[in-house]
This record gives structure tokens, sequence and C-alpha cells, in this order.
């Protein structure tokens, strides 16, 4: 298959984890939680945006000699947003907590839970060291994630929350794009192609599982997940 | 030199005098590498030299590129955000500047460069890259020589590029270089931030007048053997600034 199909199939594909995830966002804010149950569910957002940031960060410093220039210089921008998110969701923390975040404590806070951030699938699906795996990653991962703080800008009331929020949404677009640009470039392999068709609906599972847990899983996007993508 | 020069009180100064101070100190070096960088482009150098100075620039943003990525994924959690941040937009220009300089290589060769061949020759950190002062101070591991070399160097890098792109009259060429001064700028307000937070004692503020003494050699030598050798007048002139250099160099002074 070419390039452009097979990638165009892979986002058709991703259709039905984007909805599922955007259906338990809308339902975890349709249950009105509490301002501190919110602090917290933003501080593993805060974490995630570090993690992002550091190992996008670690890829560009490991990328080798011969690395394409312009990839390079996307992943950087990637970066260089993940940082900037990373201290948006701190500002929204301070505004709903009205005092200063310890991002240090929060970091040790979710520290048991890193494993449970959407980030740490990079090293889970060894994104660190094969390039047609990080772009993936970004193309799944980032795609969901902007529909996720999409969906979180809509269910906000707060306006500065909502704007940050849907900020961020535009870039998480940007940052799949990234990963649909690079996957343009390598599937023209049949093997790259294979290694994709083999953990793509594992990596979509454990995007979905991820979102789950902290609201549990609603009927409706669990039965969307498996007719997607089988049982979970 | 740099130390007698500010050991004279026996009051400490505040962070900000101090930068303030040190920056001062640095018109010499930058304004010979100013009148080098000049002088060498107003001898019209062939296109083959050109492209031999470039592939040395390429790398050094390379390099910075990957030193600055290297430091975001290394941060401590409990640096500032925005520090961090910064740190992420530096890396992202340096990403930028590796690909515009590939980009005025390929413009002069009317060719495409092949990265991994120009990585073989160019790829190592060198004397005549600035970024080699980072391994030798092992700034990757102390916060305030990396400042410093922000600070120091990346103003330097901003004189030289702004340089080039006043004396080179291709256009794509000297565009490409005035944005890249602008960015070497900003990076240097970013180490200055840094430093300003770091040097809050004597002992920060004395270490940082050690180090910015072998910076200035360093980065003298920089100038010689990536740019041209440094005029005898430009040679008395650092001479008079900065004293004897700190360590024999492998110019002429």
């Amino acid at each position: 298959m070419q390039a452009a199909q097979f990638v165009e199939r892979l986002e058709l594909n991703n259709e039905a984890l984007f909805r599922a995830s955007e259906l338990q966002v809308k339902s975890y804010f349709d249950s009105k939680p509490s301002k501190a149950e919110l602090i917290d569910h933003f501080k593993g957002r805060m974490v995630n945006e570090r993690m992002n940031m550091v190992e996008i960060s670690a890829q560009i410093a490991a990328a080798p000699a011969d690395a394409d220039t312009t990839e390079l210089n996307l992943l950087a921008k990637q970066a260089q947003d993940e940082a900037k998110h990373f201290r948006m969701v701190k500002n929204v923390i301070e505004h709903l907590s009205g005092e200063p975040c310890d991002v240090g404590a929060a970091v040790e806070e979710h520290a048991d839970q890193l494993a449970t951030k959407g980030a740490a699938l990079i090293k889970k699906y060894g994104g660190d060291k094969n390039p047609v795996m990080l772009a993936l990653y970004q193309l799944v991962a980032e795609g969901r994630a902007a529909r996720n703080w999409a969906m979180m800008s809509e269910c906000i009331d707060d306006q500065f929350i909502a704007s940050t929020y849907a900020k961020i949404a535009k870039d998480e677009k940007f940052h799949a794009s990234i990963g649909r640009r690079q996957l343009m470039q390598l599937c023209e392999d049949p093997v790259a192609q294979q290694q994709i068709m083999e953990v793509a609906d594992a990596m979509r599972k454990d995007l979905f599982l991820i979102t789950c847990a902290k609201s549990g899983m609603s009927p409706e996007s669990k039965a969307i997940m498996e007719n997607a993508y089988g049982s979970l | 030199m740099l130390t007698a020069h500010y050991n004279q009180g026996n009051n400490m100064q505040s962070s900000k005098e101090f930068v303030q101070d040190l920056r001062s100190t640095f018109d010499t070096l930058y304004t010979v590498a100013d009148k080098t960088t000049r002088e060498y482009f107003a001898t019209k150098p062939s296109n083959e030299e050109l492209l031999g100075y470039f592939k040395i620039r390429l790398f050094n943003e390379r390099w910075n590129m990957v030193e600055l990525a290297q430091a975001v994924a290394n941060q401590p959690i409990d640096t500032p955000i925005e520090e961090t941040q910064l740190l992420a937009k530096q890396a992202y220009d340096e990403a930028n500047h590796f690909r515009m300089v590939k980009e005025v290589i390929e413009h002069i060769s009317g060719v495409e460069a092949n990265l991994a061949e120009l990585g073989a020759t160019h790829g190592k950190k060198m004397p005549s890259q600035g970024v080699f002062i980072l391994d030798k101070y092992n700034a990757q591991n102390d916060e305030l020589v990396l400042a410093l070399y922000q600070f120091l160097a990346e103003g330097r890098a901003a004189v030289v590029w702004q340089a080039m792109a006043e004396s080179i009259e291709d256009q794509y060429v000297s565009s490409r270089y005035a944005k890249i001064s602008r960015d070497e700028r900003f990076h240097s307000e970013i180490g200055r931030l840094k430093l300003e937070k770091l040097c809050t004692t004597p002992e920060a503020q004395q270490r940082a007048l050690d180090m910015a003494q072998n910076f200035v050699w360093d980065l003298y030598e920089n100038t010689c053997l990536s740019i041209a050798q440094v005029s005898e007048e430009g040679q008395v002139a650092m001479k008079q600034a900065y004293g004897q250099p700190t360590r024999e160099l492998s110019v002429a002074i």
C-alpha cells in the first residue's frame, strides 16, 4: 500500500479512539468534579506535559547525524510547545487553587502513576529508539490529546481555563501533523507498515485506558472501542 | 585581568550590577570578532572557502541544539518553569539555525547537502566551534558555566552573525544571518537572566570572573580558527583588555 493511503487509513482508524476519549472527558466534566479533584486531575496533565517535553528533547539530543533538519526543527518546536503547555497547565492549577503550585511535589505525587501517563507510551512502544514508533505515537496520542483538550475547553465554563486549553488543543493538532508528515516518509517501507499494524490497536487501547483511569469507563465509550479494536 | 578589575572594592556588587559590569568587559572581544569577520568577508572569499567556513558553523548550530535539548531533558524538577521554557525556546532556535545554515550551504554549492558525509568530517566538536567550550568546562553539569557560555558566547555569536549579515551581498544568505543574529542576542539575554540569579555571592562572582577570563581566550582562539587570524592591532587590543592568555594558544597573539 502507498504511504499516503496507509496513513489515511491509520487516521480513519483512530477515529473510534478519539470519539470514545471525548465521551470520557465529557462524562468526567459533566459529573461536576470538586475543585480538589480538578486540581489533582490537572496536576496529572501538567506532569504529562513535562514528560512529553523531556522525552521529545531527549529524542532531539540523540538524533543521528544525518537526521532530516526539517524533522529536527519540527521536533524542537514540539518540545518548546510542551514546555509552554507545562507552564500553562501550572498557571491553570494556580488559577484554581489561588496559590503557587509546587511542581516538584506534584511530580512526586504522580510519580507512582507515571506509567499511566500518555507520554510513558513513547518508551513502552520503543519510540525512544525507533522513529516509526515515535511518529505513530505522535499521530495517535497527540491527535487524541488535541481532541481531549478541545473537549475540556468546551466543557469548562471558566474562560481562563477554557481559552488556555483551546490553545493547547491547537498545538497538539500540529504535533499530530508532525507525526503524519514523518509517517508519510517512513511508511513507503512495507516493513514499517507491518510494524505499525502490529501495535496500533494496542497503543489505542492503552491510550483509552489512560483516559479512563480517573473517570471510570462509560459503557458507550467501551462499546465504541471494542467494536473498533476488539476486547479491552 | 578581569579578577583584578573587580577585586578593587570591598563591597560586593548586587548580581545585576555585577552582570552589567561583566558584560562591559566583553566589548573588546566582541569588537575584535566583529572587525575580523568584516575584514574576512571584505576579501571576497571563494565559494569553496565559504563552504568550509559554513560547514563549521552548521555543526556548531547542531551541537548547540543537541546540548540545549539535553539540558531540557535533564532539568531538575525544581527548575523554575520559565527557565525551562526559555531553554526549550533556545533549543528550537538552534534547530532552526541548523536548518537555515544547511540551506545556505545548499544555496552556495547548488547541491543538496549530505549531512552524513558532512558529519564525518565536521561533526566532532572542534576548537573552531564555540560549543567546544561546553565540553571543555563540563557546562552540562554546571549551571553557572552554561549561563556564562550563553551570555558571553551567544553574545559574541550575535555580533559575528550580524557582521556577516552586513558583509555578505547575497540577500538569501544575509537575511538568514540577520535573523540568526537576533536569536543569538536573545539567547545571550537568557544567560544574563540566569547569571543574575546565580551571581549573588562573592564566591559565585569570583568564579564567573575566573571562567570569563578563560572563555575570552577560548573565544579569541575560536575567532582565529573559524574566521581568520586576528590582526596585530586586534591582538594588542586583546592583551590590553585581558592581559596575557590564561594558557598557551594554538594561534598568534
